[in-house]
């Protein structure tokens, strides 16, 4: 049984390493009424500089586990993920198991009525061996994650790593343009959520998903979807994306000049 | 559980309203943690024992009596056989709860008189499958109690062996107020102690220093137990140390430090206190603010303490309290359709729910 390990943003937050947003925020506002000062149930437990400090814990993880692309950042950081290449639900799936174990201290908070759930909180045993109970947040590249997650909306083009670039490329040879479902692949060839494209780009997830399933009547006009993509095509750092916007919004042009057509001719 | 008892309880729960808060209990057997947890003195028979459900909370009059007599009952309504023990030693007036005068025999009987048998000085109460062991009202009990822990080994064979010899399910242990060591020891036996607190800053000061009581006396079992002592004064060290200078950190995290030095025993500590749950119930609510604060004790009871705590719910502040007392009447039975007989019947909804996860946790690991 691992007994010593350090506190991770989960366990701050009560929850486990797979919690959905929903949970996250649950548990958050909990945690915030119990930490808050003016909470009679502190009274004798704690004094206000305690409670505070606990609450500025808290308010720390909750900004990092509530931000998509910085809990990722965080996840691989702390060793929770190795791989930033598969979207989150597929890397959860493969997630090797020796390094979960159950945390002796964690309790299941979110047993606020007594249906009993008793799941235990999976969190990473840490390898170092520091007595430092402080969430893990040490990293100086994961600082900087956390800046960029803070930013506005992405307006450069993104880095990718070579492989992810290459791997777009290979997936487009010989593809017809056109389709929104080559967004998709490349979507999840970046290993982005839809999610995250939405937190990133500002683009609403229904657009991107009706973009992505050729849902072309719940599309605005094709000056605004082109301009979607291109913040899209950044986003994942898409090379020479240009024809495949102007490919999609020809489309999108077509389908609509034949559904006035379609109404002109039931209107006569 | 027999056949007898098996059919009898069936036909109770046809005949009954509450039918709905019986679950089948798997049989319940000594398990390593919750042995590990128990009054180095006490020994466990073999064979079933019944489910030990304690109710304290350290200060007195925030109505450990009253949960006790009414959760006793909502039980029983459920088809299953309920035994109260009155432990608050020389002011015992659970019978008062009850509605029944004083009775002839008392525990008075059995342990300081030794005129008694146990069998003799169970007595039946106006609920059917409830029955009730009144503590003494005697001023030997002081005296008594004194000559140490092993003053009380007739009682703790006795309710141990319940199950066997009177297919007992619950034993419901009524604590009294204060954290003496046999209160103590009482409530670290319980699989589930419930501590009741009012929504008030004495009585939520008073319930902490009993939980922390009661984590050094779950310590100290350990330690005795497994003889490692060297480490329990370690760990009382820096407890102690907490208690002082305050840690917001709590005592998980004093834990968590001394599980480098000591893996053994801190595993058996945690062990001991995974095999115990502990119960929230916070009385007299009058607010929703009132009521919030049995999930924020879960909640720290869990971050601060280590303990596996659940809210298992509110008891409003209710007229029907005191008149049902002055009418020298069970409140379920005076007041069966009050808002607070419902709440009643949540907590022990609560109560069934997590023993008999509880066991079934224990029994199929």
């Amino acid at each position: 049984m691992a007994t010593h390990m350090q506190q991770t943003y989960y366990d701050v937050l009560n929850v486990g390493s797979k919690a959905s947003r929903q949970e996250i925020r649950e548990s958050y506002v909990r945690l915030k009424q119990t930490f808050s000062t003016t909470n009679q149930a502190l009274y004798s437990l704690m004094n206000d500089d305690e409670a505070a400090q606990m609450n500025a814990q808290v308010e720390e993880a909750f900004r990092i586990l509530n931000d998509d692309h910085a809990r990722r950042g965080y996840d691989r950081s702390i060793g929770l993920s190795t791989e930033s290449e598969q979207p989150l639900t597929q890397r959860h799936q493969v997630r090797p198991e020796p390094i979960l174990s159950t945390d002796p201290f964690s309790g299941t908070a979110s047993a606020s009525s007594v249906t009993v759930t008793l799941a235990r909180t999976n969190i990473v045993s840490s390898t170092s061996s520091s007595q430092d109970t402080k969430p893990v947040s040490n990293s100086s590249s994961f600082a900087a994650l956390v800046r960029n997650s803070q930013m506005k909306p992405a307006r450069s083009t993104t880095s990718r790593s070579p492989e992810t670039i290459e791997k777009m490329q290979a997936a487009l040879v010989g593809i017809e343009p056109g389709d929104g479902s080559i967004f998709k692949m490349l979507r999840e060839i970046a290993g982005v959520s839809e999610d995250e494209m939405q937190d990133r780009t500002k683009i609403s997830i229904e657009y991107i998903r009706s973009i992505e399933n050729n849902v072309f009547e719940r599309l605005p006009r094709s000056i605004f979807v082109k301009g979607f993509l291109r913040s899209y095509c950044r986003y994942l750092a898409v090379p020479e994306y240009e024809s495949l916007i102007t490919a999609f919004a020809k489309r999108l042009d077509d389908w609509l000049i034949s559904k006035e057509r379609k109404i002109s001719i039931i209107s006569k | 559980m027999t056949m007898s008892t098996d059919l009898k309880s069936a036909a109770t729960v046809r005949q009954n309203p509450s039918a709905r808060l019986h679950m089948a209990l798997p049989p319940l057997h000594c398990q390593r943690g919750w042995l590990l947890g128990l009054p180095p003195h006490v020994q466990v028979p073999a064979g079933e024992l019944p489910r030990m459900l304690a109710v304290g909370g350290g200060k007195g009059g925030v109505g450990k009596s009253i949960l006790s007599a009414n959760l006793a009952s909502k039980l029983a309504q459920a088809g299953y056989r309920v035994l109260v023990v009155d432990l608050d030693l020389g002011c015992a007036n659970l019978h008062t709860h009850f509605g029944i005068p004083k009775p002839r025999f008392t525990l008075a009987n059995h342990i300081l008189f030794g005129d008694r048998s146990f069998a003799e000085i169970i007595t039946p109460t106006t609920i059917a499958g409830v029955a009730l062991i009144a503590g003494g009202q005697e001023a030997a009990w002081g005296r008594h109690l004194a000559r140490g822990p092993e003053a009380l080994l007739p009682l703790w064979d006795a309710l141990l062996k319940s199950r066997q010899y009177f297919q007992v399910d619950f034993v419901i242990m009524d604590l009294g107020a204060g954290t003496q060591r046999h209160t103590m020891d009482f409530f670290s036996a319980a699989n589930l102690g419930i501590a009741t607190v009012l929504p008030e800053p004495t009585s939520i000061e008073n319930a902490y220093v009993f939980l922390k009581t009661y984590l050094w006396h779950l310590v100290d079992h350990v330690a005795m137990r497994t003889g490692q002592q060297d480490a329990a004064n370690d760990l009382r060290a820096i407890l102690t140390k907490i208690s002082q200078e305050g840690s917001g950190k709590g005592y998980v995290d004093a834990l968590r430090q001394l599980s480098v030095a000591y893996p053994a025993y801190i595993s058996d500590v945690l062990l001991a206190m995974r095999s115990r749950n502990l119960g929230v119930v916070v009385n007299q609510t009058r607010s929703q603010a009132d009521i919030e604060i049995g999930s924020s004790m879960e909640l720290i009871c869990r971050r601060y303490f280590g303990l596996q705590a659940f809210f298992l719910g509110d008891l409003n502040y209710d007229d029907c309290a005191w008149k049902s007392l002055r009418n020298r009447r069970l409140l379920l039975s005076d007041f069966p359709h009050s808002i607070l007989s419902r709440r009643l019947t949540r907590v022990s909804e609560n109560v069934v729910n997590l023993v008999a996860n509880q066991s079934q946790a224990s029994v199929n690991p």
